[in-house]
């Protein structure tokens, strides 16, 4: 009786464990993948953000950029209060680094980043947000050549003046400083089965205060 | 049972351990992920931060070029990271230089690669006269103009002098313009006065020749510039320096302290800054590049400037007063031996017996502030008694201890019981009513000159006005020498003052309520700031407490105002019937050569330290680099 009352207790503890271990399971799949969208959102916004901030910063002045195009312009969408396009003229890196002197070549362009929606909408993990799609156009002198850089669900040019007030439009000149801003997020993934979605904040932001160097 | 149970248990625990070290692993490289955008703005930061060290170490101030080489090490920390020079380079002619510089935060690096370049100085012409009246004949075929010329440059003159002596009523401006027009056809001439000269100046970075004057007294380096103390006729060939572009040079100093006169059969050439305090008459040979700087005394009233067949490169400047007769200096002393100050006036009056408080000079004791006249000497009129401006302060015997009672007080501080050390400072109170004065001062047989204006050249730290402490006793000998009675304060009985110590309280008597004085020493004796006077101050060291005062001022009294008007008026029929000649007389031979080059007045400023040179920034380029990417 006993040792029927002990297989018994054994049988009902280990399929105990056995069901925590598969809720422990699934909820660790789900962080998982939660972690690895935010990770990659995480390298996406940095990557395009660090593109944004070295136009930004090589940004060209009127008398530099004689013959290629200023000026430093920058627009609103008042609906969504969203920058919807910015466009300067600075040096643009033509090459990747050299290997054996670690320099890059750069050349004076016009650059444009375009901002427009992409029609969907994605699940954030709090709220639901309008998708973009950014674009980067370069024109180094022959004619612009347009090509996506991400898409987005927030994109922020802010040109400030040296009393910290915001700008926009046609700059006559080149902004003291500039603070950008950058919002990806990938769709929440659901468990199978059930269709459930965290309520994790997948929103990843980057963020870079410039200085431009010709200012 | 017992044994399967045991498995999985353990299945469960590793499943577990495994499981949630993966989480970790995933949190981690978020986490890195997110650090390596953050490192980035700290590496552009940095970058921006090590930029600024180097701009600071590119140019030698003692040649103002680019360094050939930078004094930074090529490694150094800078705005929170690791800074590493990559590259430094100069253009074919040292105007332009390129630097690389890098800078390591974390995992992330940036790089700026920027030109800078020497900018070249503005400058208003060939010549600048601060005059109030010039006129010029200068032959056919003689050049004087700009190189490079352009719309702003040409041949300025300053009148803002022909307005404050009210010239206009005998002498006509548009005459003087039409003159040095004619006489000078291939340069434009403008003639401005006040904020917009002003303005020219500032903007072609054009400084006075008095701040030019200023400036080479005070870096006159003894044994290598030349200072001629009276007129002075070059004999066979002089030459200061060496002639050479930009760079190439070994400007000097060259002060003459009267006439300059080059005579026929004689030579004079040098690079640098050339100051003449009186007349220059050029008849032989004279090469020049740099600034020729004719500078007359206040009372010349005519100055001439023959510049013969002389070639200049550089810029001619020439500063003449030449203001109407109207009053005198006159000098205040006052002194508190123990440095107390009850009243402003001090110890009281020199003839005053302390012991009976009752002789003539003991006003400082009397009932009513305005019986308190208590200076403790005064002189009316000083330089006409002196014969000149030149003011000196001797601790031994000299002529004019009757006036400034140094050596006397001098004496008495050092009888008073410990004062046998006593250290104290020299200070000049007041200096933007310096009078134009040069100084000399001697302490322990070192002498150091220079201008008023620009304060001591070895002085208390951050107060340009103020010596470093010395041993009373080792004070030889100050003199002021005062170039200009109209750049003193304008002092005069019936003023009213604006000084902050001119109190209506005190205001009966000599004085009415607003403060305007009608005895003007007593009124001193009241006012801590001796009314904005120049004042040559002796102070404690140990705590700065005053113990002697001498103010000089440019001083009228009532009575003497018609004695003054007279002489006006005479000094104006003068110049309008021609009987006297005034003004600055410009004239030049056919084979003069007068231009103005931007090298070689870079070259002058830079020897007087008035810099000349201004690094521009031409362009820089960021980047994000990897940091293995940073090459040293």
């Amino acid at each position: 009786m006993i040792a029927q009352l002990d297989h018994l207790i054994a049988v009902f503890v280990g399929a105990f464990l056995i069901l925590a271990l598969l809720v422990v399971q699934k909820r660790t799949t789900l962080t998982q993948a939660e972690t690895t969208l935010s990770q990659v959102s995480r390298v996406q916004a940095d990557a395009m953000v660090e593109v944004l901030a070295q136009d930004v910063e090589n940004v060209l002045t009127p008398d530099l950029a004689s013959g290629t195009g200023f000026p430093f312009e920058i627009r609103i969408d008042t609906a969504s209060g969203q920058t919807s396009s910015l466009s300067l003229t600075t040096l643009v890196r033509t090459t990747v680094a050299d290997s054996a002197t670690g320099l890059a070549a750069f050349t004076p362009g016009r650059v444009r980043y375009d901002l427009t929606p992409s029609g969907r909408r994605i699940w954030t993990g709090l709220d639901s947000a309008d998708v973009y799609r950014l674009d980067r156009s370069v024109d180094t002198g022959a004619g612009f050549d347009r090509s996506p850089l991400g898409e987005v669900v927030g994109f922020d040019v802010a040109a400030l003046t040296p009393g910290g007030a915001r700008r926009i439009g046609s700059l006559p000149a080149v902004p003291e400083q500039l603070a950008l801003s950058l919002a990806v997020a990938a769709d929440a993934p659901t468990t199978r089965g059930d269709g459930t979605r965290s309520a994790r904040d997948r929103i990843v932001r980057a963020e870079a205060s410039v200085r431009p160097a010709n200012r | 049972m017992g044994r399967f149970l045991l498995l999985v248990l353990a299945g469960a625990v590793i499943g577990s351990y495994v499981l949630s070290g993966s989480v970790l692993d995933r949190a981690s490289a978020d986490a890195g992920v997110a650090a390596n955008g953050q490192n980035r703005s700290l590496a552009r930061e940095a970058a921006e931060a090590a930029q600024a060290v180097v701009v600071g170490d590119l140019v030698d101030p003692a040649t103002g070029r680019f360094r050939g080489a930078l004094t930074l090490p090529q490694a150094f920390q800078a705005g929170g990271g690791q800074a590493t020079v990559e590259d430094y380079s100069l253009s074919a002619d040292g105007r332009e230089a390129t630097v690389r510089v890098a800078a390591r935060v974390g995992t992330a690096a940036h790089r700026f690669t920027s030109t800078y370049r020497l900018s070249p100085i503005d400058w208003l012409g060939p010549m600048v006269l601060e005059t109030p009246y010039a006129s010029a004949n200068v032959e056919p075929g003689a050049t004087i103009r700009s190189e490079p010329a352009s719309g702003d440059r040409g041949i300025y003159v300053d009148v803002s002098r022909f307005d404050d002596y009210d010239l206009s009523s005998f002498l006509s401006e548009m005459e003087m313009a039409q003159d040095l027009r004619r006489a000078i056809p291939g340069e434009p001439v403008f003639l401005l006065r006040g904020p917009a000269m002003a303005a020219a100046r500032d903007a072609s970075r054009t400084p006075t020749a008095a701040d030019i004057r200023a400036e080479a007294i005070r870096t006159f380096r003894a044994g290598e510039d030349t200072r001629i103390e009276s007129d002075h006729v070059v004999s066979g060939t002089e030459r200061y320096g060496s002639l050479g572009d930009f760079g190439s040079a070994d400007p000097r100093i060259v002060i003459i302290k009267g006439d300059l006169r080059v005579p026929f059969g004689a030579r004079l050439e040098g690079n640098g800054v050339l100051i003449v305090e009186g007349d220059l008459r050029i008849q032989g040979d004279m090469t020049w590049e740099g600034l020729v700087v004719v500078s007359a005394p206040e009372d010349r009233q005519h100055v001439e400037v023959d510049l013969g067949d002389a070639e200049l490169r550089g810029s001619l400047l020439v500063d003449q007063e030449a203001p109407p007769p109207g009053g005198h200096t006159d000098l205040t002393v006052f002194r508190s031996l123990d440095g107390t100050w009850e009243h402003p006036a001090g110890d009281g009056r020199r003839s005053c017996d302390p012991a009976t408080v009752t002789g003539a000079g003991c006003a400082r004791n009397a009932p009513t502030p305005s019986a308190q006249s208590h200076h403790y000497e005064h002189t009316h009129r000083v330089d006409n008694r002196l014969g000149s401006r030149r003011f000196v302060f001797h601790a031994t015997d000299n002529v004019q201890q009757q006036y400034t009672r140094f050596k006397e007080t001098v004496a008495d501080l050092l009888a008073l019981p410990g004062n046998g050390n006593l250290e104290v400072v020299l200070e000049f109170a007041n200096p933007d009513a310096s009078g134009a004065a040069d100084y000399a001062l001697t302490i322990d047989g070192a002498t150091e000159t220079g201008v008023i204006a620009s304060g001591f050249n070895v002085h208390s730290p951050g107060e340009r006005y103020v010596t470093e402490p010395f041993k009373l006793r080792d004070f030889d000998e100050l003199v002021v020498d005062v170039r200009s009675l109209r750049m003193l304060e304008r002092l005069w009985n019936g003023k009213t003052s604006d000084s902050p110590s001119c109190d209506p309280t005190w205001s009966v008597g000599p004085f009415v309520a607003g403060c305007t004085i009608n005895e003007r020493v007593s009124a001193l004796s009241h006012m801590r700031d001796r009314d904005g006077a120049l004042t040559i101050r002796v102070a404690r060291a140990s705590d700065r407490a005053p113990l002697y005062e001498a103010a000089l001022y440019w001083h009228t009294r009532q009575d003497q105002s018609a004695e003054e008007e007279a002489a006006d008026q005479r000094w104006r029929e003068d110049i309008r019937s021609g009987t006297a000649d005034y003004g600055t007389e410009l004239r030049a031979a056919s084979g003069a050569d007068i231009r103005l080059d931007l090298n070689q007045v870079q070259t002058a400023l830079q020897r007087i330290g008035l810099g000349g040179v201004v690094v521009e920034h031409v362009q820089s380029q960021g980047e994000s680099i990897r940091p293995e990417n940073v090459r040293p």
